[in-house]
């Protein structure tokens, strides 16, 4: 695991994850004070948990995919992915540990932010709290598993591409599966298109992880196949991913 | 070049050009007739706010879903529900059971959204999720009005909104809803070469008719007939401009390159808003017979 000790290290040298973390702990405290909050004070924790779970999807999809990106870029144009490749470290072991120390440092901010969602915006309702912590356990494990292979696609691509390369094509297609395939669907509910429905169909349907409005309507938990069934979902994506980062991602630059 | 020129130039360079900025800036700044609204990329009222706007209206049915307590439910306009959804799903279950891959897949993908939107939790919404609920849907409201207010559907929710004293949270509705209606016309009527914002306009008009007529009701009403006449004079105005220029769309075969679900939409609107300007006619002689009445006695 030298390459991830590597890795880990460097990122936590260069310090931006801190502002991140100062971000999903401070923000959700912060910005309901220059909401509408401040002049309805029932207001403050659906305000909360919108700023906790907003600033962790930010931090997310803007640090943790261009870390992501950076990491894999460095790793195949500083020689340093060769150098462990001849030290019997494969490419796609080194695909792992490049992917673990930068998920790694995203898995305590989507803990964070869950845990200030469970103990500072919580319900005090008995049973509407226990379901608030399912609810929030639920919306955790969805983001990591929809976040977790972007991470490392945006590696792969980088190391092959570039870092702009692997950045921008990891931001777009999540923005796309978060709200572009909405918009999408909206307009084939208006006129239909067989070649559009298709591509529809088969998008990355990531506005099913966003629980953001599920916690602030107080919807309650997912039901439980349901969730199961959105594991498996994302799970199948994960997959894909994976062999695509697989094939995308090179120990060096080639000639 | 010498260490202390370049700095004294780049010093130089700064200065100077903090000056121009704060002097040329002041007067640019403060200059009203400069003065634009908000609008990034310039995306409001364009062809592309236009698209957004439409594409705005499954976020805003979630909110009002929602608002409402109740899980998604999609319904023609003015149709009761007298079926039982739980057994729909089971059917519908039933019947993709069989079906292609392509349609299993479908499937799944539809009830992962009615899941994630679901509603599981026993208790009602609190008070303070009311009023953040309703905050939201007005700013969500709002924000698809200004991407393209001459959207029938987008204009007609926010007006409904802020019409109905128990949903709307700004005090002042009834008076904000006739500014909306005035600026809708307004904008509506300064567009060329398309009906359909004509045919906006005319639903503004029937609107504030509308509160008009309810104001009739109150024992010192705010506005007489002569106010009512002139909103029922523009309506004939915008009925007569959709209509030629409906014409002109037949003729250069525009209707064409909508879909013909949307055309019939818009028929079915043309028809509703004459209905409504024939009974708005006979409420206004009405309330009008009875003010000569009620002067003569």
């Amino acid at each position: 695991m030298r390459l991830f000790r590597l890795t880990f290290a460097t990122i936590l040298e260069r310090k931006a994850w801190a502002i991140c973390a100062f971000a999903v702990a401070v923000l959700p405290f912060a910005l309901p004070m220059i909401s509408s909050a401040t002049e309805k004070p029932i207001l403050v924790q659906p305000a909360r948990i919108q700023a906790a779970w907003g600033t962790l999807w930010v931090c997310a999809l803007i640090w943790g995919l261009f870390t992501a990106a950076r990491e894999g870029e460095t790793n195949a144009k500083s020689g340093v992915g060769e150098y462990f490749q001849t030290t019997g470290l494969s490419a796609t072991r080194q695909l792992f540990e490049i992917w673990l120390a930068v998920f790694a440092f995203v898995a305590p901010l989507a803990i964070l932010a869950a845990a200030i969602c469970h103990f500072a915006a919580g319900p005090s309702n008995a049973i509407e709290r226990s379901m608030w912590l399912i609810l929030n356990v639920q919306y955790t494990v969805l983001f990591l598993l929809v976040i977790a292979p972007l991470l490392a696609l945006s590696t792969a691509i980088a190391s092959r591409f570039g870092g702009i390369t692997g950045f921008a094509v990891t931001l777009f297609i999540m923005l796309y599966g978060l709200y572009g395939v909405g918009y999408l669907d909206n307009m084939l509910k208006l006129e239909q298109n067989p070649i559009l429905h298709g591509f529809w169909l088969f998008s990355p349907h990531y506005h099913l992880a966003d629980l953001t409005q599920r916690l602030y309507f107080k919807s309650g938990a997912l039901p439980g196949p349901a969730f199961w069934n959105m594991s498996f979902y994302f799970g199948g994506i994960l997959a894909v991913y994976v062999g695509l980062s697989r094939l995308c991602f090179r120990t060096r630059i080639s000639a | 070049m010498s260490r202390i020129l370049t700095n004294a130039i780049s010093a130089g360079l700064i200065g100077t050009g903090a000056f121009a900025w704060a002097f040329a800036g002041y007067p640019l700044a403060t200059n009203p007739n400069l003065k634009a609204p908000l609008n990034p990329l310039g995306i409001n009222g364009s062809p592309y706010g236009q698209v957004f706007a439409l594409a705005m209206q499954g976020p805003i049915e979630t909110y009002f879903d929602n608002r409402s307590g109740g899980m998604a439910h999609e319904h023609e306009e003015g149709e009761t529900c007298e079926h039982d959804h739980d057994a729909e799903a089971v059917e519908n279950n039933a019947k993709h059971a069989n079906h292609s891959l392509d349609a299993r897949f479908q499937h799944l993908l539809t009830s992962l959204n009615q899941a994630s939107e679901a509603r599981t939790n026993p208790r009602a919404s609190s008070k303070a999720q009311e009023l953040y609920m309703r905050r939201q849907v007005e700013d969500k409201l709002r924000f698809a009005y200004q991407l393209d207010p001459s959207n029938y559907n987008n204009y007609n929710s926010l007006h409904f909104f802020l019409s109905e004293p128990s949903l709307g949270t700004r005090p002042e509705l009834s008076s904000t809803a006739q500014k909306l209606a005035d600026d809708t016309i307004q904008y509506c009527l300064k567009q060329q070469s398309d009906p359909r914002p004509s045919l906006t306009a005319a639903g503004a008009c029937t609107n504030v008719l509308q509160l008009m007529f309810t104001d009739q009701q109150s024992p010192s009403p705010k506005f007489d007939t002569t106010q009512m006449r002139s909103y029922l004079n523009i309506l004939n105005q915008c009925i007569t401009r959709y209509e030629a220029e409906a014409k002109v769309w037949d003729q250069t075969k525009n209707w064409e390159l909508l879909s013909p679900a949307v055309v019939q939409e818009w028929t079915d609107r043309y028809d509703f808003v004459r209905k409504i300007r024939d009974a708005s006619e006979e409420a206004i002689r009405i309330f009008e017979s009875k003010h000569t009445t009620q002067a003569s006695n």
